[in-house]
């Protein structure tokens, strides 16, 4: 009998999770990814899309899996948000929360690594750019991220590619919808730039996968696989022979004489539980679950910094009706971007922001309030046209600091069909994110201007966005926090946390590429220390 | 390039490299060789570095392609003109029988010229290359000396096999690239007991390791329909209304005929016309029920979502739903394919009829992946995420919906195509037993003779004593 049962297990088949995987399984380590929820293929969660009454729902396709619940199934998120609407939404599916991201795939530009020697706000990442640049790039050519050769990242207005990058876009840019055209002309005059965001969406054939032919249900699932998703790397780790099993609930990692991880074992959805054992194990359950799991085993928390510095992105949106149709929907689902507010100087006290040009056809919505002015057959299908296609929404996606009372708890008064515990959610938005509401209304108001538009709703609400990063934070020092520069926790010299929740501050653009980076980073790394 | 080519030649010779020089080869050739070695595909079973390539499957095993590049080691550096020119005539190289998935049975029917450009190229216009493929071996008693015998059977020295006369020069040059380089014969032809092409159905259709490579003869079922602009478009890019280029097609676009100069292009055109009529019957399809699925619209398959077992379970054998989920956000819930067909028609194209469902099969299982000058067309496979029921339910539907076939495909047939293992005669799937009995009688027989002469030898001995 072997000694072990894997030189490395893996904990959630994310996207992240099963690029750690595969960077150990190329380097011909034996790995074992294991999944809470079922293996349902990209054209079943088609069907259920089409066939759902929730359409605006990301996670209602997948279903509300007893045994695997989302952060949305009922009851198991305990919320305490401050006035903030939405939550994110995470999966627990053969794939991970990636099955519906946006596929949004910024880099941080060096700055945002740096915020406290650069501003004196926050604290610095363990290590700066330079470091995770080559890893930034792998995981563009793993993914396939298109986008505009020469683009400058940071808002700066500098005229050459920044952040620097050793290799250009792996695809070309999408061809620039009419809607995005527009805006650049209506934008122009008051000096708003509108940037080409990269995205992962496809626009030509990459490895395997086709190339989008704008079925505009991004979110919720690409019914044709042109987005990448944590389902595509899946499939690629089995082929490398990587053991891949569904419906395996981790609840107990066992840890001997503390230093060290010595198994862990998990539950299939009837009860029956399996224990196993590794070299090194690998955590990659999201920013959310990985915590909580730690939390549970009541471990890797001396720092006592465990779940805290939760940052979501706090956002506030805008929307408005133009005299002409913008003809939304046609395009990746961010494809323009105003960056101008990314890193300017008065970030000391100011955070940094972001403008998404969203891309989403608004059918949906305006019919549901046709429909509550009383409107229907032709009137509603007319008012629908004619609305959807002069609609247009903006969000200001803003940083956020990092902030210990912000914060995940286990939730135990919830319990799922295997009786685990869900979790709380702790967030109240800092006045540093708030400080940048002065200058989002001149926006706002100048964007309204520019475009001769009318307010349909008005920027009065925070959302968050779907990121989760601070809960298991990185640094260079055990005393306040999880893990080391190698993703390594402090407390166990085994055990490797992948997820976005490592990242020490948040800046203001979606983490994604970031934590695929830094898993294949770990992942190399992992290989190297069995 | 040639001039390059030949100072590179000189100054090699001027830095005295002990590299010998295959003296027989003309760097005047170079070019026209390369064009040869295009037209004949090499690549595509030698891969794209000459130096050996993936499998080739056969009913018998899987062969393996030799290293072509001028290394002369492992490669055939070290050949002279007429060992090369015996290989591609007699199938028979230096070191040995080769098998007939090498064409020669084809390739004979080049001309000394055509051949020495082509040995001309690949011993100076292509990098030598240090590898040696793995082995290929194949099971008692298809050993190598065994293909005497087929050869003895099936090759016709000096003309490629199947090959029709024809007057005007543009299908005399077709007859060249079809029949001789393009070694069409090898996949569109069946094969018989013995693995022969059967000259009654010379390039009539064929299973090739579970596809179905169709007729392309004027007959019923073949390509006597299709107009030239659409052959000559479907053999430049693989793409058409009316067929798309998948599995080793594909590579046979995109590795030869996609770099064929025009005129060459017309000339396969215009042989292909001139080959003799081979009917191949489509089972199951007829005009009135095809008509009939035009007009039909698909049931778009919506149901209202249920619980959440029945959401993440996907076991289901509703081939119209399978089809509604998997393919309709390409196809269209219609089946019409997209706007400019990029998405093809499953209502025109070929291989939705294709008998046993084999290309169709294949395709929803392996996808597309084809890359012509550059631009790759793509079509995911399913294998990962549909079984070999679902399959067969989902090329049902298609088939009956989109093609009016009635026929059906049963799952077991599913997996036996994506085996490849269809067809194998039964003189070869036998053979194994077959020799080894031929082997016993012949020893028994042996015994016996010996027996006989030596009660024959004794009464003599007796005799003289």
């Amino acid at each position: 009998m072997a000694e072990y049962d894997a030189d490395v297990i893996v904990i959630g088949s994310g996207s992240l999770g099963c690029l750690a995987a595969q960077e150990l399984a190329l380097a011909g380590r034996s790995v074992i990814v294991l999944e809470a929820g079922p293996e349902t293929p990209d054209w079943k969660i088609t069907e259920n899309y089409r066939a759902s009454p929730r359409k605006s729902n990301f996670s209602a396709p997948f279903g509300d899996v007893p045994y695997a619940p989302g952060s949305w199934s009922p009851g198991y998120a305990d919320t305490h948000l401050d006035g903030l609407d939405v939550f994110p939404g995470t999966l627990r599916t053969l794939g991970g929360t990636s099955r519906h991201w946006t596929a949004a795939t910024w880099r941080l530009i060096p700055d945002d690594m740096t915020l406290r020697s650069s501003y004196g706000i926050a604290r610095d990442w363990p290590f700066g750019y330079d470091e995770l640049e080559p890893w930034y790039t792998a995981a563009e050519y793993e993914i396939g991220v298109n986008g505009v050769p020469g683009f400058d990242e940071s808002g700066e207005g500098r005229g050459e590619t920044y952040p620097p990058r050793s290799r250009p876009f792996p695809t070309p840019p999408e061809g620039k919808p009419y809607a995005v055209q527009q805006l650049q002309m209506q934008l122009a005059p008051l000096g708003y730039r509108v940037d080409i965001a990269p995205s992962s969406r496809l626009s030509v054939p990459y490895d395997g996968r086709p190339a989008c032919i704008g079925n505009n249900i991004c979110n919720w699932n690409c019914p044709i696989g042109a987005k990448h998703s944590g389902y595509h790397v899946v499939q690629k780790i089995r082929s490398l022979g990587v053991d891949v099993r569904t419906n395996a609930v981790v609840d107990r990692i066992e840890t001997g004489d503390r230093r060290r991880v010595t198994a862990i074992s998990y539950l299939s959805p009837d009860g029956v539980r399996t224990t196993l054992t590794a070299k090194a194990f690998v955590l990659a359950a999201h920013g959310f679950e990985t915590p909580k799991l730690l939390m549970m085993n009541a471990m890797a928390d001396s720092s006592g910094m465990l779940g805290r510095h939760l940052m979501i992105h706090p956002t506030i949106d805008m929307t408005w009706l133009s005299e002409k149709p913008y003809w939304v929907g046609r395009g990746q689902n961010i494809h323009g971007a105003i960056m101008q507010r990314r890193n300017q100087p008065d970030r000391t006290h100011v955070p940094s922001t972001r403008y998404d040009l969203l891309n989403g056809t608004q059918s949906l919505g305006f019919a549901k309030s046709a429909l509550k002015d009383g409107k229907l057959g032709q009137a509603l299908d007319d008012d629908i046209r004619d609305k959807a296609s002069r609609a247009f929404t903006i969000e200001a996606l803003t940083e956020d600091m990092p902030e210990p009372e912000n914060r995940i708890e286990v939730n135990a008064s919830f319990r799922d069909a295997l009786n685990q515990p869900g979790i709380s959610i702790h967030y109240k938005i800092s006045d540093y994110s708030k400080a940048n509401l002065t200058r989002l209304m001149d926006d706002y108001s100048n964007f309204l201007r520019a475009t001769g538009g009318t307010r349909v709703t008005p920027p009065t609400t925070f959302i968050c966005q779907h990121h989760i990063m601070g809960t298991v934070r990185m640094g260079g020092d055990a005393s306040d926090s999880i893990v080391d520069r190698d993703l390594r926790c402090f407390d166990h010299e085994n055990l490797f946390l992948v997820t976005t929740g490592v990242m020490p501050t948040a800046a203001g653009v979606n983490p994604t590429l970031t934590g695929m980076a830094l898993a294949m980073r770990a992942g190399r790394y992992i290989a190297g220390t069995i | 390039m040639r001039a390059v080519l030949i100072a590179m030649l000189l100054a090699t010779n001027c830095t005295g490299a002990a590299m010998a020089q295959p003296t027989d080869a003309d760097p005047a050739l170079v070019e026209e060789g390369q064009h040869v070695a295009m037209a004949g595909d090499c690549a595509g079973c030698h891969g794209t570095s000459l130096a050996g390539g993936d499998p080739v499957a056969s009913p018998i095993g899987d062969i393996y392609a030799s290293n072509i590049t001028p290394d002369t080691e492992t490669g055939i550096g070290a050949w002279t003109l007429a060992q090369f020119s015996y290989v591609l005539r007699k199938g028979k190289s230096p070191t040995g029988h080769i098998y007939p998935a090498m064409p020669y049975t084809s390739y004979t029917g080049l001309d000394d010229g055509q051949i020495a450009a082509l040995y001309s190229y690949l011993m100076l216009g292509v990098d030598p290359v240090r590898n040696v493929p793995q082995e290929t071996t194949l099971p008692f008693p298809f050993m190598r000396p065994a293909m005497i015998g087929w050869n003895m059977l099936f090759l016709d020295e000096g003309k490629a096999v199947g090959a029709v006369p024809v007057t005007d020069d543009r299908a005399m040059r077709g007859r060249v690239l079809v029949e001789s380089l393009g070694h069409c014969t090898a996949c569109h032809t069946p094969r018989g007991s013995l693995m022969e092409p059967l000259s009654g159905r010379h390039l009539g259709g064929g299973m090739v390791d579970g596809w179905w490579a169709p007729n392309i003869t004027p007959g019923e079922g073949g390509i006597g329909g299709w107009s030239d602009k659409t052959l000559a478009t479907f053999l430049r890019t693989g793409h058409t209304e009316r067929a798309v280029a998948a599995g080793e097609m594909g590579t046979v676009v995109s590795r030869s005929l996609s770099h064929l100069p025009d005129d060459d292009i017309g000339a396969i055109v215009a042989y292909l016309r001139a080959v003799p009529a081979v009917a191949s019957k489509v089972p199951g399809a007829s005009a009135s029920t095809a008509a009939e699925a035009q007009a039909a619209m698909p049931d778009a398959g919506l149901q209202p979502s249920g619980g959440w077992q029945e959401m993440v379970s996907h076991d289901t054998l509703d081939g119209g739903q399978l089809y509604q989920s998997a393919c309709a956000s390409c196809h269209g819930i219609d089946g019409r394919g997209s706007r400019t067909l990029a998405h093809p028609s499953l209502r025109q194209i070929g291989s939705v009829t294709a008998p046993q469902g084999s290309t169709l099969v294949q395709v929803i299982a392996a996808g597309v992946n084809r890359t012509v000058n550059g631009t790759t067309v793509l079509m995911p496979g399913f294998r990962a995420s549909l079984n070999d029921a679902q399959i067969a339910a989902l090329a049902n539907h298609v088939r009956a919906t989109f093609g009016g076939v009635s026929q059906a495909i049963e799952p077991a047939q599913v997996s036996t195509l994506l085996k490849g293992s269809l067809d194998t005669p039964w003189l070869i799937r036998n053979a194994t037993w077959l020799a080894i009995a031929g082997l016993v009688i012949a020893a028994l027989v042996l015994i016996v003779l010996i027996w006989v002469a030596v009660r024959l030898w004794g009464r003599s001995g007796a005799r003289h004593a």
